[in-house]
């Protein structure tokens, strides 16, 4: 629980001066407004749809949405939400849409223009450096921040006007998690069962042993990677349909990373969709079904991931029989970064490798290595771009 | 609601029993010490002369030729440990949420929580009357304890002393509420905890010098422990409705200012 970095320029959150007291915000009728007296707030259900659907009917009026039902009932999660197995649902389900999603932190950008949607049951990998905003994304997406411009909506709802509803159906994991030094597991887990409605100790239990965490630990006594564990624990206990975890495998040990990721994989099968935020290239590759890079503040690529395989280039080693035909050669198109030395060739092969073998087979090699698609060097080149604009 | 009340609890009882035991405690022995003082008294003012100012600024109100029985028992109100035990409570308690939150980076896991802004400020606002409430009962109990001890004549009656602990309720409140205010405005506890401080020290000061110094009087006003008057409730036995309201408004607007200051900021813990 040490000592945190303070943003530099990060005017916004820092305001104990009296400007804010005198917004024009406070001089209006909501300063009295009844709700504000009333602490009991309709968070029992979520009266939102998919962004998908929201359009046609005012979100107030509309029931809960349900989760992508051809993944449900084939994995046998009936029962759960209210689900009936066997119910076919719409597979485009959108729970995250964000719309332009706009940031400033005084003059300098958080995020501008962050524009994607993520559908039901996806794992959805949101990769970039530090500080190119995708914990600023999360945050608006919870409503910890109010977007300058744009609008996030997460199962049809206001990301900001609608957080406490939203986060029923939410998982979270901080980037930085702090914990309550006080907290134990079983003290959270009891805790969060109050807070949520539901018995949570036994699915507590469950994921405690999953992660081989002691739940009678103090906060204060944990190590980094047990209080990552405990924070997992407590994002994941309810079943929440979404969760949006920030770089959730650090601290985490290499089993336990496992662990973490089967787990994700249970939920995106059983329909719950897995917003994932990380600059570990390896673990995003292992786990998404989409990504999108985030660059300065803006995303500059969203795809699948086979797209971006199919993009992503191979390292090809040939050996010629002959330093003639090593020497003379032409360099095809599809071949890039060629370095020879002597009867070696060392380059870069984009796309389908049909090509590739296909004119290999005509040649006097002795030897061909091909190696899998390398999404790090197609990362790289966004990141790199990134660093030579700056 | 109840789980942010027992997160809450978890997060309080300690300080809220210390500061119990200390209020009791304190006023238990000035209690019993009271009528020693009150007995040297004469001799005290002799010797001091400026006592009697000090006497006068301390209890906010002219205390005349000689400091009467019922003058004293205004002590056990107005000494600046039993003040300073309070607000150190206050301060304390009402820049937890959200200022140390956000200064612990913990705000993150409350807010991913289902409940809203306004219910959290809600469920801390609850536990502070009740809090108040029982510190403000705890001290007269200690006084009780020991009020065998007293002179009949220096024992306030049941009433007066009910109404001095509403108005110091008042007080409670009225600070508080601007506690929550400086909180719910700011990213930095230790921030928040300065600026309330310097704000009761400021208005204890004013009331002091008030009473003796003339620039003073004209801005004393501000300062709310003018409204705060055990003193002339103990000797009149008038209930101080103007005091109370203006000290509970005070209170509840700061309050509900705060709070939607609170649900309506950025939140940031980086």
């Amino acid at each position: 629980m040490g000592g945190r970095q303070k943003n530099g320029g990060q005017k916004y959150a820092d305001v104990t001066g009296l400007p804010i007291f005198l917004s024009p915000i406070f001089l209006s009728p909501i300063f009295l407004s009844p709700i504000f007296l009333s602490p009991h707030l309709p968070v029992t259900r979520l009266p939102c749809v998919s962004a998908a659907r929201a359009d046609a009917v005012p979100a107030d009026h509309l029931s809960p949405p349900r989760r992508s039902g051809t993944v449900v009932a084939a994995q046998g999660s009936a029962g759960r939400s209210g689900v009936s197995p066997g119910v076919l649902f719409s597979h485009s389900e959108v729970v995250i849409d964000a719309q332009r999603l706009t940031r400033f932190y005084g003059r300098r950008v958080g995020v501008q223009d962050v524009s994607f949607q993520v559908a039901a049951g996806e794992i959805f990998g949101f990769l970039g450096p530090n500080g190119a905003g995708k914990t600023t994304v999360i945050r608006l997406l919870l409503g910890f921040l109010r977007p300058t411009s744009g609008q996030g909506r997460i199962f049809g709802c206001d990301c900001w006007r609608r957080r406490a509803q939203i986060c029923r159906q939410v998982g979270y994991l901080p980037g930085d998690l702090r914990l309550y030094s006080w907290l134990t597991g079983r003290r959270a887990l009891g805790i969060l069962a109050r807070i949520r409605g539901v018995p949570l100790l036994s699915a507590g239990r469950e994921l405690a042993a999953r992660f081989r965490l002691e739940l009678d630990l103090p906060v204060h006594k944990m190590s980094r990677g047990m209080r990552q564990k405990l924070g997992l624990i407590l994002a994941l206990v309810h079943r929440p349909r979404l969760l949006l975890l920030d770089e959730p495998t650090s601290g985490l040990d290499p089993l336990m990373q496992d662990v973490l990721s089967d787990l994700l994989r249970e939920r995106a099968a059983a329909g719950d969709t897995v917003f994932f935020s990380s600059h570990t290239l390896s673990e995003v590759e292992r786990l998404c079904d989409r990504i999108a890079i985030v660059r300065d503040g803006q995303v500059v690529a969203d795809e699948r991931m086979e797209a971006m395989r199919q993009r992503a280039c191979r390292e090809v080693v040939l050996t010629f029989a002959d330093l003639a035909a090593a020497q003379q050669l032409p360099v095809p198109p599809f071949l890039q970064q060629v370095t020879r030395i002597g009867t070696r060739w060392r380059a870069e092969l984009t796309g389908s490798p049909t090509k590739f073998l296909s004119w290999a087979a005509e040649l006097p090699l002795v030897d061909v290595a091909l190696s899998p698609p390398r999404l790090e060097n197609l990362f790289r080149r966004f990141y790199d771009a990134a660093q030579e604009d700056a | 609601m109840r789980g942010m009340l027992q997160k809450i609890l978890h997060e309080v009882w300690l300080p809220t029993l210390l500061c119990c035991i200390g209020i009791f405690a304190f006023k238990a022995l000035l209690t019993y010490a009271l009528p020693q003082v009150m007995a040297g008294m004469e001799e005290i003012l002799e010797k001091l002369p400026f006592a009697k100012t000090l006497i006068t600024a301390l209890l906010g109100t002219e205390v005349g030729s000689e400091v009467s029985a019922r003058t004293m028992q205004a002590f056990l109100w107005v000494h600046p440990v039993v003040l300073a035990l309070l607000w150190g409570f206050e301060i304390m308690y009402c820049t937890r949420t959200p200022a140390g939150e956000i200064d612990r980076g913990t705000i993150d896991v409350l807010l991913s929580w289902p409940v809203s802004r306004r219910q959290v400020y809600c469920c801390e606002t609850i536990l502070w009357v009740l809090a108040g409430v029982l510190l403000i009962v705890v001290g007269y109990l200690g006084h009780r304890l020991t009020v065998s001890t007293m002179p009949a004549d220096m024992r306030p009656t049941w009433p007066r002393a009910a109404m001095v602990m509403v108005n110091l309720f008042g007080v409670y409140v009225a600070v508080g509420g601007i506690a929550f205010l400086v909180s719910a405005s700011s990213d930095r506890r230790g921030r928040a905890v300065a600026v309330v401080f310097v704000f009761v020290l400021v208005s204890f000061l004013l009331n002091f010098l008030a009473q003796f110094w003339a620039p003073a009087r004209h801005v004393a006003f501000l300062s709310v422990m003018e409204y705060y008057q055990p003193a002339r409730i103990l000797s009149s036995g008038i209930f101080p409705y103007r005091n109370v309201v203006i000290l509970i408004a005070i209170g509840v607007s700061s309050w509900v200012l705060g709070g939607e200051v609170f649900a309506r900021r950025n939140i940031c813990t980086l």
